[in-house]
């Protein structure tokens, strides 16, 4: 990890992943029909946008499509939830904001139980006038479109 | 409008809607709670959009965050307020606090055309 201090991100980072995952799983209620969870965070500077995304029977899922994959979940009633992931993805990646991750991909395979994350240190590609919902939408649309979910750009 | 804690801090802001106000305004107030060295007197809604040059509407935020990393939403919001017909947006301010009264971060809840953004902005000072 490029010029991050490496055990206070590692420690943090391995106390951040099982508690975003664990919310990332309640958020959907543990469904059956939930395949992969990655929670991804970006960050620009310091500012920070970071949250859930599932792969639900086959159909990759941001929050806001929930409903249309998961028809129990009520989207409103878990903002709290997903602002907390945001909020301690922000703790983890501020850590050291010159030279730590500007993208962190965690993937947990449900049925397999297993956990991979990937870390982009390279400033995100942004537009003139994107903000971090573009980068996080744009994120989305490749891994949907090409199955690609690495940090990298 | 606004609303604080338990000491005085601003906690939260709200805009409902928010709107373009181009009105030239009076000379900010500088003196925020908590400030520190290279911050800035900055607003937690732009005075573009009819925020308040008075403390009500300002905190202590870090010239990078003020300048740069905010302003991105604020374009953003800006062109979708200049189109035609403008967009109607919604925003919600939330001020996070350590022990003292300069604030920590920032959590921005925006929903724009009746469609929220989730994840929400976060920027942390």
């Amino acid at each position: 990890m490029r010029g991050t201090p490496v055990t206070s991100f590692q420690t943090e980072f391995e106390a951040f992943v099982p508690k975003a995952l664990q919310a990332a799983f309640d958020i959907v209620g543990h469904d059956d029909a939930v395949e992969t969870i990655w929670v991804v965070a970006h960050r620009v500077n310091t500012y920070i946008m970071a949250g859930p995304v599932y792969r639900v029977s086959g159909s990759v899922a941001a929050p806001l499509d929930l409903p249309e994959v998961l028809p129990t979940v009520d989207i409103a009633d878990q903002i709290d939830t997903i602002t907390q992931i945001g909020l301690d993805a922000s703790d983890l990646m501020m850590i050291d904001p010159r030279h730590g991750p500007t993208r962190i991909v965690v993937r947990y395979d449900v049925a397999q139980q297993t956990m991979n994350a990937d870390f982009a240190y390279e400033p995100l590609r942004m537009g003139p006038d994107d903000t971090l919902k573009e980068v996080f939408d744009g994120w989305v649309q490749r891994l949907r479109k090409t199955g690609n979910d690495s940090a990298a750009d | 409008m606004y609303t604080t804690d338990s000491l005085g801090r601003i906690k939260q802001a709200f805009a409902y809607p928010l709107i373009l106000d181009k009105i030239k305004r009076a000379k900010n107030a500088s003196a925020t709670p908590g400030k520190e060295a290279g911050d800035h007197a900055g607003h937690l809604f732009a005075d573009i959009f009819g925020g308040s040059p008075k403390l009500d509407n300002l905190v202590s935020q870090a010239s990078s965050t003020n300048l740069s990393d905010m302003k991105r939403l604020e374009n953003k919001w800006a062109g979708l307020l200049g189109r035609r017909p403008p967009a109607d947006i919604v925003v919600h301010v939330e001020v996070l606090y350590g022990s003292g009264d300069r604030p920590t971060g920032f959590i921005i809840r925006e929903v724009i055309d009746k469609i929220p953004t989730i994840p929400p902005h976060i920027f942390r000072q």
